[in-house]
């Protein structure tokens, strides 16, 4: 019988110099980097208690109040809310209304990141950082764009997806539930919109202003004041360009793909109105925002040598 | 492609409208050149070359830059290519360490490569102490380092230093310098280095590229920057006494001569007249002779003598090639 070899004992306090070597693996495709930019955008908007998290605790209020209220009145009617001209239940007609919170609860986001977030990058020199690398000007603007749809698609789609299943789940009979479910797309529908309005248009201003507090401050001009002067100035003339707001428009949407019969200010404007005015606010939102990106992108690099 | 130079120019020209900001630049620099000096004063060029050889914008003529065309490639010269800008390059809220791997992940490099790279790179750049920071609350100093790493961090064989000295201390720009001296040899890429403080070029730079109204006005080393100026037949003698006799002597042979110092002249010495005659000539005037060598200008003399010269096109050959 042998005695057993001692083990070794672990080696301690050795430091692992590896020294450094050229990277020879392969690179990341010029095409891809709109996904570095948008994850990197999305890390940036979670990190701090202030930008995106109050937004969620709101969408997050309004889609359990909202359920609350369809669960304790899904038996009701209510007069004020017609469909083909008659009465509804208010369980019909919840999800549709309560799109003017969760768009609520998406200005919050606007405010704290969407309307200063290119102007940063174009005032602290971040352009030279992105435009001396592979990245390109689409991949800068569709990076962005998607993490803020992203972002924006938290608070104006998941509510309302997820109000719209639990409504499916409260349908009497399979029948209804199954009539039911086209609602689920309407509710994608409506959210993805909104999302992709909420987030180009400050984006928008952000990328023509290029200094932080001006672009904060000339988008919650522009979104709470300026563009509803004009739609209401439109409005007087003839009251279908109401829709000229776009926060109206996404309402319109919503209340049009319900089947809800509208009343108020709206009320004239058709669903075709409705996306007109929201493709047309789109393409000039993003059609900005890259005009001004590729200007300033070739400017930024060895502008102060 | 790592047979071609690193930087090849024919003919590049570029205009913005009335104003010609490139007129036909020529130049070549060798992948074995180490550091480059891209001199010149405000208004010389030196930004729009930096931008076309990028890629950046379109010019006319013709160019590669690591073997790539900056016209069709401008990505993939981005790509290798390190960029330490003048101005500040930072992310709100990022930390140095998080700002680096982004520099890499942008470059092409995978997300996890990046991270191990950033943290060896501000390790090499003496950051790695304040690595968890976010880069606004460094001082001037630090900030001039992490530009440095961000540029360095996806393994750039070309790297393009804007005043990196800029607003640095004499003993953070002493550390700076060092750091970038040693960088060719550590990290196996050419600098380029744009600047206006010609010290710094003197020390760290091996070439230097002046440029001037938009053209080339030399092309080549520092040595010969400083010596090569049509005027080969000036030396610097120091003696260890008698200086004045010295003096006499290369006068009396034709030497244009003049004293600087209680032991040294300078001497334009006449076509036959060579060095060994003057060393002659001096053992048999009893006068000992401690140095004998080429005059050489200071850099901000070469500097000023370039770009006040008539514009005749590269005053040496235009190709860079390490010596």
């Amino acid at each position: 019988m042998t005695a057993p070899t001692p083990t070794p004992a672990p080696t301690r306090g050795v430091i692992h110099d590896l020294g450094y070597a050229r990277y020879a693996g392969e690179r990341r495709q010029p095409s891809t980097l709109w996904r570095v930019i948008a994850r990197n955008q999305l890390a940036y908007t979670w990190k701090t208690w202030w930008r995106w998290k109050p937004a969620i605790l709101g969408a997050l209020i309004t889609t359990v109040t909202v359920g609350a209220l369809l669960y304790f009145s899904r038996d009701k009617m209510f007069d004020a809310l017609r469909s083909n001209g008659a009465a509804a239940r208010l369980i019909d007609g919840l999800i549709p209304l309560s799109f003017k919170f969760f768009r609520m609860a998406a200005f919050i986001v606007t405010m704290t990141v969407a309307s200063t977030s290119i102007a940063q990058d174009r005032s602290t020199g971040a352009f030279t950082f992105y435009f001396s690398r592979p990245v390109r000007p689409i991949d800068y603007v569709i990076g962005k764009l998607v993490a803020m749809t992203a972002v924006m698609a938290s608070l104006l789609m998941a509510g309302p997806v997820v109000l719209t299943l639990f409504r499916i789940g409260l349908a009497d009979t399979p029948t209804e539930a199954l009539h039911l479910l086209p609602l689920v797309g309407n509710a994608i529908l409506v959210g993805a919109v909104a999302s992709l309005i909420y987030a180009a248009a400050p984006m928008a201003m952000s990328a023509l202003i290029g200094q932080r507090w001006p672009a904060l401050g000339a988008w919650a001009g522009y979104w709470m004041f300026g563009i509803a002067m004009v739609a209401f100035g439109a409005y007087a003339a003839w009251p279908p360009l109401i829709v000229i707001d776009p926060g109206v428009a996404i309402e319109v949407l919503a209340i049009k793909l319900w089947h809800l019969d509208m009343t108020g200010p709206g009320a004239e404007a058709g669903l075709g109105a409705a996306l007109i005015s929201l493709t047309l606010h789109l393409t000039v939102a993003v059609g900005l925002i890259y005009a001004s990106v590729r200007r300033h992108a070739l400017a930024s690099v060895g502008a102060s040598s | 492609m790592t047979d071609s130079p690193l930087l090849e120019l024919r003919g590049v020209s570029k205009r913005y409208g009335a104003v010609v900001a490139l007129r036909g630049v020529d130049a070549t620099v060798a992948r074995a050149t180490k550091v480059v000096g891209l001199l010149g004063p405000n208004g010389a060029g030196k930004s729009t070359l930096v931008k076309c050889l990028l890629g950046l914008i379109p010019f006319d003529g013709q160019a590669t830059v690591l073997g790539f065309d900056p016209k069709t490639d401008g990505a993939s010269i981005r790509a290798r290519v390190g960029y330490m800008p003048e101005s500040d390059v930072f992310l709100a809220g990022m930390t140095a360490v998080e700002l680096c791997a982004y520099a890499a992940e942008l470059s092409g490099l995978p997300k996890t490569e990046a991270l191990q790279r950033a943290h060896a790179t501000l390790y090499y750049a003496g950051l790695e102490d304040k690595r968890y920071q976010p880069v606004e609350g460094y001082s001037t100093g630090q900030k001039q380092r992490v530009k440095l790493a961000q540029a360095l961090v996806h393994d750039p064989e070309f790297l393009f230093l804007d005043e990196p000295t800029n607003g640095l201390d004499p003993r953070s720009r002493d550390e700076m310098l060092a750091l970038i001296a040693e960088l060719p040899e550590k990290r196996g890429c050419t600098i380029m280095i744009s600047t206006h403080l010609l010290t710094d070029v003197d020390r760290v730079c091996d070439s230097a590229l002046i440029m001037h109204q938009g053209a080339v006005r030399f092309a080549g080393t520092i040595d010969e920057l400083r010596t090569n100026a049509g005027r080969t037949r000036d030396y610097v003698i120091e003696v260890r006494e008698r200086v004045s006799d010295l003096y006499d002597v290369l006068t009396a042979r034709g030497a244009v001569a003049g004293a600087f110092s209680p032991v040294a002249l300078t001497a334009t010495l006449p076509d036959d007249l060579t060095p060994v005659d003057v060393l002659r000539l001096a053992r048999d005037a009893g006068i000992q002779i401690r140095k004998l060598e080429p005059h050489r200008e200071s850099m901000e003399q070469a500097f000023l003598r370039v770009v006040t010269a008539a514009p005749s096109g590269p005053r040496v050959g235009p190709t860079l090639e390490a010596r």
